[in-house]
C-alpha cells in the first residue's frame, strides 16, 4: 500500500513539475526561441539513431509478416497488412523509444549536473525561474520534437520494409507502394502523432523530474540517468497500451 | 578501439576460466535483477500490443482467431529477443558504462593499475561475459512474459476462445527459434557489454561525462544490436517460410 501512495505520490510531483514548467515556459517571451533550440539540438542528436534504428525494424517486420502471408499464399497483401502497423505502433513506439534512451538521458544528465554544480541555485539567485527556463522549454521541446521525429521515422521503417518486399522478395515496387497508402487513413496518421506527442509529454516529465531533484555529486547524476531511462521506457511501453486501448 | 577490443576478449575469455564463479554469478545476477522488472514490463505490453494488432490486421481476411501465429513468429522470432536485449542494453548498459566512468572520473582505474591489478580483467572482462550470458538468459523470459500477455488478452480482452489462442500461439512455435532468439540475445548482449565498457572506460570531461558516455553507450549498442539482429534474421529467415 506504501509502495502504491508513493508510486502516486512520485507522479503526481512529476506532473506538477512538468505542467507547471511548461506553463510558465509558455508565458516567457523568449520561450519559442528556446524550445526550438531545444527541439534543433535534441532533433540532430535522435535523427541518426531514429533512422538507424527504424529501419532494420521495418525490415525485421517485413520479413516476418513474408513469411506468414507467404505461407497463406496472399503475398499481394503484404503492404496492406504492414501499414497500418507500421504506423500507428513500429513508427511511434521505436521513435519515442529512442527518445527515451538518449533525449531523456541527455536531458536527465544536464539538468543533474546543473543542479549539483548549483548552476539552477545560480539562475534564481539572478532572477530567473529556473523551472521555466530548465524545465519548461526541454518539456515542450521533446512535445514538439517526438512528432517530427515519428514521421522520420515512418519514412525510415517504409524504407526497410521496401528493401525486403520489393528488393529480396520481388513483389513489385508499384504494388507496394499502392498498398501501403490504399490501407492509410487520415485517423491512423494523426493518431500516431498524438501518441508520439502524449509520449513526449510523458518522456519530458520523467527526465525533467529526476534531473532537477538529482542530489549529491557524480552518483546522484548516475542514480538521476538511470531512474529516468528505466522509467521512460517502462512508461513507453506501458502508455502505448493504454492509448491503444483507449483510442483504437 | 582495436587495442580495447584486444584487452577486452582475453579479459572476458580470462573471467571465463579465472574469475571466481561466485563473484562471476555475482555480476550475472545483479545484471538480471536490474534488467528483469523493465523486460518484463516491456515483453508484457508489447506482447499485448502486437496481439491486438495482428487481430484487427487478420479481421480483414477473417483470421482473428489465428493471430496468435504473428504473435508466436514475430514475436519470438524478432521482437521479443530484441526488446529484452534493448531493456538490458538501457538498464544495465547504462549502468555499466556510468559506473565504469564515475570510476575512470574519479581516478580510480588508475588507482587500480597503480597496484598492479589488471582493470580489464578486474572490471571489464566479467561485465562483458555477464552481459552475455545474462542477455541470453533475459530472452527466454521475455518470450514467456509476451505469450502469457498475448494469451490473456486474446482470452480476456478480445474473446477468443482459450484453446484456439493456445494452438494458434503455440502451432507454429520451433525450438530453433527460440534457439536463434536466445543466440541474438548472446550476441546483442557481447555488444551491449563491449560498447558500454568502451564508453565507460574512455569517459572523459567530469560529470558531464558520466552522462555523456552512458547515453553514447545505450544508443550505440541499440543501433549496433539492431543491425545485427536484422542481419542474423536476414541469413537465417530471408528464404525460408514459417516452417
Amino acid at each position: 500500500m506504501s509502495l502504491v501512495a508513493s508510486v502516486l505520490s512520485a507522479a503526481w510531483q512529476m506532473f506538477r513539475l512538468a505542467a507547471a514548467s511548461s506553463i510558465k515556459a509558455l508565458l516567457s517571451p523568449s520561450c519559442l526561441r528556446l524550445c526550438a533550440q531545444q527541439s534543433a539540438s535534441l532533433g540532430f542528436k535522435c535523427l541518426g539513431p531514429v533512422v538507424l534504428i527504424l529501419a532494420p525494424v521495418g525490415a525485421m517486420f517485413a520479413l516476418q509478416a513474408y513469411a506468414l502471408v507467404h505461407a497463406f499464399d496472399i503475398e499481394r497483401i503484404l503492404p496492406i497488412g504492414i501499414a497500418p502497423v507500421l504506423i500507428r505502433e513500429i513508427a511511434p513506439g521505436f521513435t519515442c523509444f529512442t527518445l527515451a534512451m538518449l533525449a531523456c538521458t541527455s536531458i536527465a544528465a544536464e539538468i543533474a549536473s546543473m543542479k549539483t554544480n548549483r548552476e539552477i541555485e545560480a539562475t534564481l539567485a539572478m532572477g530567473i525561474d529556473p523551472r521555466a527556463v530548465v524545465v519548461g522549454t526541454r518539456v515542450l521541446s521533446l512535445v514538439i520534437l517526438a512528432p517530427l521525429l515519428n514521421v522520420v521515422a515512418l519514412f525510415s521503417a517504409a524504407g526497410g520494409s521496401y528493401f525486403i518486399a520489393v528488393t529480396v522478395k520481388q513483389i513489385p515496387s508499384e504494388t507496394f507502394w499502392v498498398g501501403l497508402f490504399q490501407n492509410l487513413r487520415v485517423y491512423d496518421v494523426v493518431f500516431s502523432e498524438l501518441k508520439c506527442m502524449v509520449l513526449g509529454l510523458l518522456l519530458g516529465a520523467i527526465c525533467t523530474y529526476f534531473g532537477y531533484n538529482a542530489q549529491g555529486n557524480i552518483n546522484g547524476i548516475r542514480r538521476a540517468i538511470n531512474w529516468s531511462v528505466n522509467l521512460s521506457v517502462a512508461t513507453v511501453f506501458s502508455s502505448n497500451y493504454f492509448i491503444n486501448l483507449a483510442l483504437c | 578501439m582495436l587495442t580495447f577490443l584486444r584487452h577486452t576478449g582475453l579479459a572476458t575469455f580470462a573471467a571465463l576460466f579465472q574469475s571466481p564463479f561466485w563473484a562471476f554469478s555475482q555480476c550475472v545476477w545483479r545484471l538480471l535483477i536490474y534488467s528483469l522488472p523493465i523486460t518484463a514490463v516491456i515483453a508484457f505490453f508489447s506482447g499485448a500490443v502486437l496481439l491486438t494488432h495482428a487481430v484487427s490486421a487478420l479481421a480483414l481476411v477473417g483470421g482473428g482467431p489465428v493471430s496468435g501465429y504473428i504473435v508466436a513468429l514475430g514475436g519470438v522470432r524478432e521482437l521479443f529477443p530484441l526488446l529484452a536485449a534493448s531493456a538490458l542494453a538501457c538498464r544495465a548498459g547504462g549502468e555499466i558504462s556510468s559506473e565504469l566512468a564515475a570510476l575512470k572520473l574519479g581516478q580510480q582505474l588508475e588507482a587500480v593499475e597503480g597496484m598492479g591489478v589488471n582493470s580489464y580483467r578486474l572490471l571489464v572482462g566479467p561485465r562483458v561475459l555477464a552481459c552475455m550470458v545474462g542477455s541470453a538468459l533475459l530472452v527466454p523470459i521475455s518470450d514467456v512474459i509476451g505469450l502469457c500477455s498475448a494469451y490473456w488478452v486474446g482470452v480476456y480482452q478480445l474473446s477468443i476462445d482459450p484453446g484456439n489462442m493456445q494452438e494458434s500461439l503455440l502451432i507454429w512455435l520451433r525450438f530453433s527459434d527460440l534457439a536463434v532468439g536466445m543466440l541474438k540475445g548472446f550476441l546483442f548482449g557481447w555488444l551491449v557489454g563491449i560498447i558500454s565498457t568502451y564508453e565507460g572506460v574512455h569517459a572523459k570531461g567530469g560529470a558531464n561525462g558520466i552522462g555523456q558516455a552512458a547515453s553514447r553507450a545505450v544508443v550505440r549498442s541499440m543501433i549496433a544490436g539492431y543491425l545485427l539482429s536484422f542481419a542474423l534474421s536476414y541469413a537465417i529467415y530471408g528464404n525460408s517460410s514459417l516452417g
